[in-house]
């Protein structure tokens, strides 16, 4: 019965946290001699942080997966032998002077595209791929 | 529950939930969240300069954090926890544990594994048997020890034992939404030291 209270307690400092309300935890912090203010001028350091390196992170994986995406349209357009995107990477490789010899397209990794288009505009490829379908 | 039927959210759902729930005050909760785990369960002090064992309370926060990005990271697992703070808490305290329990040289005061067992046996204990009633009267006795009114003692058995929602509580007291707050809000701040003291006398 003790540790179903206790748990329940746990439960309710829980509950209120996901409601933005941290005052049985403060009640508890202070009681046992804990600085609030200390925490908290810490805390919002440690945030500021914290929020660079996952916003970060997030923007990478985004970049990561549009260029999956758009990779994945260039090998299916090279299947296909469709003009303008073929036309498109061809220019990239000459203009780039890429060191690999591409010379026939259709033998191209995905990964081997990723680094020929990877530092293109990427939005703007997508864009151009959506005009083309329509 | 095996994996193939669990409700798993996928990146981008992390992503957004992530960015909805972190804000300064939910990150600055996890980190007292974090103090009062460590202070609570290993009765110790918590040192703001220096941390746990050379580990800051940010740094477990964080890794916990991170961990959700990661390629093969942690999960949202929504049909458990609908609301993702509570599996970024969830998450938060199986790093903990986990890092902690490798920490041999403190001895833990109790596991919390085997207390949740023993709490799960004890929803099934009854209300008008005598270890209820003995519990309950020293719970009420320590409440009152802490200068606990006779609306607090009387808001503690719905709202700790029975976990009564706010509008039944309300209907069966009769009292409006604004003083159900007042009395919950003066109880709340007992309710840590309750617990402390129902675990020394265990």
């Amino acid at each position: 019965m003790k540790n179903k209270i206790i748990k329940n307690i746990d439960q309710q400092i829980i509950n209120q946290l996901i409601d933005d309300d941290s005052s049985i935890l403060d009640s508890y912090l202070e009681n046992e001699g804990y600085n609030i203010d200390e925490i908290e001028t810490i805390a919002l350091r440690s945030y500021k942080k914290l929020s660079f390196i996952l916003n970060g992170t997030i923007n990478q994986q985004k970049d990561q997966a549009l260029l999956e995406k758009i990779s994945l349209l260039f090998k299916d357009a090279i299947n296909k032998n469709l003009d303008k995107p073929v036309h498109y990477l061809k220019n990239l490789i000459t203009n780039n002077e890429l060191q690999v010899q591409y010379r026939n397209l259709d033998k191209l990794s995905i990964e081997e595209i990723q680094n020929i288009i990877k530092d293109q505009n990427l939005i703007e490829l997508l864009e151009k791929f959506d005009n083309d379908k329509e | 529950m095996d994996s193939t039927h669990r409700n798993i959210a996928d990146s981008e759902e992390i992503v957004k939930a992530i960015k909805e729930a972190l804000s300064s005050k939910f990150y600055t909760d996890l980190i007292k969240y974090c103090i009062f785990y460590i202070s609570k369960t290993y009765k110790t002090k918590y040192d703001c300069e220096r941390g746990f064992r050379g580990k800051m309370a940010e740094d477990y926060v964080n890794e916990t954090l991170q961990s959700f990005l990661e390629s093969n990271g942690r999960k949202w697992y929504k049909d458990k926890y609908p609301n993702f703070k509570e599996q970024i808490i969830s998450s938060l305290q199986s790093v903990l544990y986990n890092d902690l329990k490798s920490k041999k040289e403190l001895e833990k005061t109790y596991s919390t594994n085997d207390d949740d067992k023993i709490a799960e046996y004890e929803t099934t204990i009854d209300n008008n048997s005598d270890e209820y009633k003995e519990t309950l009267y020293l719970c009420i006795n320590i409440l009152e020890r802490l200068g606990a009114d006779d609306d607090e003692i009387l808001l503690f058995e719905p709202y700790i034992i029975d976990q009564m929602k706010r509008q039944d509580i309300e209907k069966l007291y009769g009292i409006s939404a604004s003083d159900l707050t007042n009395i919950k809000k003066r109880l709340n701040r007992k309710l840590p030291l309750l617990a402390k003291e129902l675990k020394n006398e265990k």
